[in-house]
């Protein structure tokens, strides 16, 4: 691996920083129409009459749609959720337009098209909906009462799944624990909101019979066969592109309604049909709304015993993404990467009428990482530890790795090794001293937090289209490139270099003559798009083992023509030359030449084959339950370790983030920039997850978070220069050693800085309430100042 | 729809186009104009994916009205390179990672270009103001400072 | 109107007889200095019907310095930060205008000022400075303060038919200290609270008067009379706590808004503004 690793530029960079790549919105077709999309103000209402007379009235608009309608011509979305969690019988379905009740504020009633997007959204409001509003419940209290409506006929409860995860006797042990400490974690809800939002261009082919659609999506297959079942055509008969993506992070999975409805309305009027979201649209989507109590024991040197987690998640409306499986991984990936036997996490995943989940960057495991290290903070002041001590002395040691629990085999990694990099990387001892040094009549307070994130990878959601399976199929040409066709897409990471570097290394090409094709369901092969940083690790292996293999096709094809013998060849910089006599060498392009045209012909040359397909799966998983009903979806585990530095303002709660340090281990690593990069983008994220962002709702229901200004971002003046480092445990479970980049960090930023936050206030055992807005951060300082005068 | 003449330069090209002059200068770019790398992330004037040069200096123009582009010089990401040629911005950009999707770049790029046209010798703190209008969710913003100092570094601007 | 929907109409009259007579004309018509509020669309649809564009006009985007200052409603931001005539204040209060480069450049102090929203920089910055505020009708021209002026949160002083064409800053005496603090959720942020603190010295130094008004934490800017020992020149905690206390009396409501309520403004109001006074004192403030 050593010979790949290098800091490539991006590929096709040229183009990005011209701004000539063509993203979803870049590129409309003709005579294409435009669709909006008729939503409920109403957080839960029944629906009565749909009246579009007014709307169809107007000039310019083409057609409108409603529920009643739709579902004789649409087919439902399809909610891919474990029955074993659900306990439904039977599939969990959605019409794409409701019917008979709303069950979120936004929802999609009716679908309008018009010659644009303008008079489409005008007309839109004239559409005119008899609503029955009821009782919102907008949270897992009011989802859960007796006598709470139900949200879908299958489940009458508004559980939608619920779990235990169990390894030892966490009860047993906590009873025996010489300490005990309970807290309380709570997430407000937010969600992954890349730049560009999501949309659909969809154009019916007469003359084909085929349907082509472009969307902002991350899983191209698995959207063409949702749309093929939805709209009952062959799967063969759809062809969908995913253009490059400004941004995914989770919020691009398929499983909502607006694509199929696009779709359909372009296969009845027979134009292209366009729609995008509004951002205020694509805030009412959520990825995170949890509540954690949690007990955690412990001996009296900070040594933890066992760990008892309550979590609920409010996972808003049912829809078919893959985000409401997140409170499931969340529950997964318990304890972490600590040393502790004897866990039980029950968890559950509520529906109410908040809009409905997507994934998010993190995929509940960054709230497993708040919990945890919430606890630990917990034992750290209960014992009056150090808190990157009570990490040392709890942190599973690198020769007890690989190490099982009853969900996942910690693979590869030096945990502890992590933790003193970070350590000093952000110079810990200096920032403690400055801290014992500090006058506490001061109006601003330092404080310092360490976390610990355990990042599993690559998951195969067997069950589901996500799998952690991948295929590429390389093919050379007469011109010296390869052409690697890849079923991963790149949401703008740019992965598709790191790609192209396993290629070349292997085939003896530069970097540049090798071209990445993704995202094209009628060119790559089927693949499960880009998430759960599996680009490189299951994309970039399959592409690795095709290109293996040509190369030794070519290798003997080179033999034969420079009369050596295989093992003699050697292949660097399009050339592949006797290694004894390098004067002795063809390059790439006349190679593939002879073969084509002489292979199998000419004795010894092989034949005349130049693309190999090769499909990939790492080892470390159990996709179905076992005997003994284990389950273990992830092969690889990265992990990284973050120490936050901040000064809170006691008078206004206000907090600056002063130093943020990262050491960060994803296994074997190609292209290290873009691997920094990811770790710089997840710790802004989590940045944003611990201070700012919200997805707040009036008590009517109504979204309240509508645009940047009230959902608040980190900008550039927010973040301090980023320290971070890498270390590398190679997986021993994957073809590369890769354990995948791109997750990492948001939960383990976050919970650092949150932890440093806490230590500057003082906070003792009040409940973590995230974001740590002022407000909240004022709360827990009044809460303390019992019997004090301001 | 009323639609007036708005003449203006468009990279360096004269034109005289037809536009509603209230329509956001966004919109005319992207559907009028065919010039797409300035694109719309919010329509609100927060994000900054949208951010154009009027005369040299930067707009976010989803809230600019077409109707008060005219007469000026229009400069957008897309005619920002000469031919095969990168400006050198946009080299810095791509030599420093300093990207990811790339949907924010029209902003970064074109605030750091029109910052050290005027103040060659800016601060960094002053490359962070010029900054702050654009949101970036894909690279934490790390990059982006090094390739605009780097910029200012190798400034042909000058 | 025969089609409910109509695309938003736009005027940019070069004159202001022209837009006032425009403003007579076409009662649905928002007027816009910049657009940087009006323009926004988070929703996808225009909020207005119609536009009535000022950045035409000549003059209306100039500052002339005298014995007062006036600056034309149509004075950017970016202006603000780069004329030498320039009050120093406003310049402080542009230089932290939320959005970056480009709104500083689009966005216009009358804009702002007519926008009147609580939790916005402008407003308070133009009471301190005891601003009038010149408006145009066809019929003549009147003068407002600028306390008056922002009559309730989101509507001003303007009825209809009238432009806000100037704001005349009066030249404060030289012994005039000036204090600003502002305070936001991080960068993204609109202004939670913002103060503005003055203190007038006689020639021998001692403080002749001092207040601090008090933006974005309450409804309308307000003004608020502070009682300081003649010879201060820096505020210690007691000094603070004083301070704060005194407007916390001053306030009959504090602004609520989907970033802080008004339980949070009324906790930091008060710290904000002793934080203005401090500012303003030579020394500044110590703990």
């Amino acid at each position: 691996m050593d010979g790949v690793r290098s800091v490539a530029p991006r590929l096709d960079g040229d183009r990005y920083v011209r701004g000539s790549t063509r993203y979803l919105d870049d590129v409309i077709p003709p005579g294409c129409l435009h669709v909006a999309f008729v939503r409920s103000p109403h957080a839960h209402a029944l629906i009565g009459a749909v009246d579009a007379t007014s709307a169809l009235a107007e000039e310019g608009v083409r057609a409108v749609l409603d529920g009643v309608t739709a579902q004789e011509l649409i087919g439902d979305l399809v909610c891919l959720l474990p029955e074993a969690l659900t306990g439904a019988t039977g599939p969990l379905t959605l019409p794409c337009l409701p019917v008979e009740r709303i069950r979120y504020a936004g929802e999609p009633v009716a679908v309008v098209v018009a010659d644009t997007e303008s008079v489409a959204r005008h007309a839109a409001a004239l559409v005119e909906v008899d609503y029955r509003p009821l009782p919102p419940m907008m949270d897992v209290e009011a989802a859960t009462m007796p006598d709470a409506a139900p949200q879908h006929p299958q489940l009458p409860g508004n559980v939608l799944m619920a779990g235990v995860v169990r390894d030892g006797d966490a009860g047993a042990t906590l009873q025996r624990a010489p300490h005990i400490v309970e807290g309380e974690v709570r997430i407000e809800r937010s969600s992954a909101v890349p730049l560009e939002p999501r949309g659909c261009i969809a154009t019916w082919d007469a003359a084909e019979h085929r349907l082509l659609v472009r969307a902002a999506t991350q899983q191209p297959h698995g959207l063409r066969a949702d749309l093929a079942r939805q709209l009952r055509l062959p799967e063969s008969d759809v062809h969908v592109i995913a253009p490059p993506l400004g941004g995914a992070f989770g919020f691009k999975f398929p499983g909502l309604p607006e694509e199929p409805l696009t779709c359909l309305m372009a296969l009845r009027l027979r134009r292209p049909v366009r729609w995008v979201e509004t951002r205020a649209e694509s805030l009412l989507i959520g990825a995170r709304d949890y509540h954690a109590t949690y007990q955690i024991g412990c001996d009296d040197t900070g040594r933890v015993s066992a760990v008892s987690v309550e979590l609920n998640a409010d996972v808003g409306a049912l829809c078919a993404t893959p985000g409401p499986i997140m409170p499931a991984v969340a529950g997964s990936t318990f304890p972490t990467g600590y040393d502790i036997a004897d866990v039980e996490v029950r968890w559950r995943a509520v529906m109410t009428n908040k809009g409905p989940w997507n994934g998010a960057r993190g995929f509940g495991k960054e709230a497993t990482c708040l919990v945890m290290e919430s606890a630990l903070d917990d034992v750290a002041r209960r014992l009056r530890l150090d808190p990157a001590e009570v990490r040392r002395r709890n942190l599973l040691r690198s020769d007890q790795l690989p190490h099982r629990t009853s969900t996942m085999t910690l693979d590869s990694g030096d945990y502890p090794r992590a933790l003193d990099m970070a350590l000093q990387l952000a110079d810990y001892h200096e920032l403690r001293a400055r801290q014992r040094d500090r006058q506490s009549e001061q109006v601003t307070r330092l404080g310092v937090g360490v976390a610990f994130e355990l990042t599993p990878e690559g998951i195969d959601y067997a069950g589901s289209l996500s799998r952690g399976f991948e295929t590429a199929t390389v093919r050379l040409d007469t011109s010296g490139h390869a052409t690697v066709l890849t079923g991963v897409t790149s949401p703008g990471t740019g992965s598709e270099t790191a790609i192209a570097q396993l290629v070349a290394a292997q085939l003896g090409l530069p970097v540049a003559s090798v071209r990445v094709v993704q995202g094209d369901t009628d060119r790559t092969p089927y693949g499960s798009g880009s998430f759960s940083s599996r680009a490189v690790m299951t994309g970039g292996a399959a592409a690795w083992l095709a290109a293996k293999d040509l190369r030794a096709h070519l290798a003997g094809a080179a033999a034969t023509l420079l009369h050596a013998s295989s093992d003699q060849i050697d292949a660097a910089d399009g050339f592949y030359r006797v290694v004894t006599d390098p004067a002795r060498m063809i390059p790439v392009g006349p190679l593939v030449n002879a073969l084509r045209t002489l292979g199998a012909a000419l004795p010894g040359l092989g034949a005349p084959h130049l693309e190999v397909t090769r499909t990939y799966g790492p080892q470390n998983l159990q996709s179905i339950p076992d005997e003994s009903g284990r389950l273990q979806q992830y092969p690889t585990y990265s992990y990284s370790v973050h120490v936050a530095a901040v000064e809170v303002d006691v008078e206004t709660g206000t907090t600056r983030v002063e130093r943020l340090a990262a050491v960060h281990d994803c296994g074997t690593v190609i292209n290290p920039a873009l691997v920094d990069a990811q770790l710089h983008g997840a710790i802004a994220m989590g940045m944003g997850l611990a201070l700012f962002e919200e997805e707040r709702y009036a008590l009517s229901g109504a979204p309240l978070s509508t645009d940047f200004k009230r959902y608040l971002l980190p900008r550039l003046p927010d973040l301090p220069r980023l320290r971070t480092g890498q270390l590398v445990s190679p997986s021993p479970f994957t073809e590369l050693g890769t354990k995948g980049a791109g997750e990492g960090g948001v939960g383990g930023s976050a919970a650092a800085i949150i932890g440093a936050v806490r230590d500057a206030i003082g906070s003792t055992n009040s409940p973590v309430h995230v974001p740590l807005t002022p407000a909240r951060v004022l709360a827990d300082l009044d809460s303390r100042l019992v019997g004090a005068t301001r | 729809m009323t639609t007036t003449p708005l003449p203006a330069t468009i990279n360096g090209s004269t034109v005289n186009l037809d536009v509603d002059p209230a329509t956001p200068l966004a919109d005319v770019l992207r559907d009028q104009c065919g010039l797409t790398a300035t694109h719309i992330g919010c329509r609100n004037g927060d994000c900054g994916a949208c951010t154009v040069l009027l005369d040299h200096q930067p707009y976010k123009s989803c809230l600019v009205p077409a109707g008060r582009a005219a007469g000026r010089a229009i400069e957008t990401l897309d005619g920002l390179a000469e031919d095969d040629t990168l400006h050198p911005v946009q080299q810095q950009f791509w030599d420093h990672n300093a990207f990811q999707c790339g949907f924010c770049l029209a902003g970064q790029v074109l605030c750091t270009l029109s910052t050290l046209r005027k103040n060659p010798d800016a601060t960094d703190d002053e490359l962070t103001d010029a900054l702050a209008g654009n949101l970036c969710r894909c690279t934490g913003y790390q990059q982006i400072t090094a390739a605009a100092r780097a910029a200012r570094t190798h400034n042909t601007e000058r | 109107m025969t089609q409910a929907f109509t695309r938003t109409r736009y005027h940019a009259p070069a004159t202001l007889g022209e837009a006032l007579a425009l403003l007579t004309d076409d009662p649905d018509v928002t007027v816009i200095g910049g657009g940087t509020i009006v323009m926004a669309a988070s929703a996808g649809v225009p909020r207005t019907a119609a536009l009535l564009d000022l950045h035409r006009i000549p003059g209306l985007a100039e500052i002339q310095q005298g014995v007062t200052t006036t600056l034309g409603a149509t004075t950017t931001y970016t202006r603000l930060l780069t004329a030498p005539a320039a009050p120093p204040l406003l310049r402080r209060i542009a230089g932290g205008i939320t959005g970056g480069p480009q709104i500083r450049n689009q966005g216009t102090i009358g804009g702002s000022a007519c926008y009147a929203n609580p939790a916005s920089d402008i407003p308070a910055g133009l009471v301190a400075l005891d601003a009038t505020m010149v408006v145009d009708r066809q019929e003549g021209q009147r003068r407002v303060p600028a306390r008056d002026f922002f009559a309730e949160p989101f509507r001003t002083d303007l009825q209809a038919g009238e432009l806000l064409t100037a704001i005349e800053i009066p030249t404060p005496p030289p012994a005039t200290r000036w204090g600003h603090a502002k305070l936001k959720h991080g960068e993204s942020s609109w202004p939670i609270a913002v103060a503005v603190a003055r203190i007038d010295r006689r020639p021998d130094g001692r403080i002749a008067s001092a207040s601090v008004t008090l933006g974005a934490a309450v409804p309308t800017p307000l003004t608020i009379a502070l009682d300081l020992p003649e010879h201060l020149t820096e505020l210690d905690r007691d000094h603070r706590r004083l301070i704060a206390a005194a407007v916390d009396r001053a306030v009959e409501q504090w602004w609520s808004d989907a970033l802080a309520d008004d339980v949070h403004r009324r906790r930091v109001g008060p710290v904000i503004a002793a934080r203005a006074v401090a500012a303003a004192l030579p020394n500044g403030h110590r703990t």
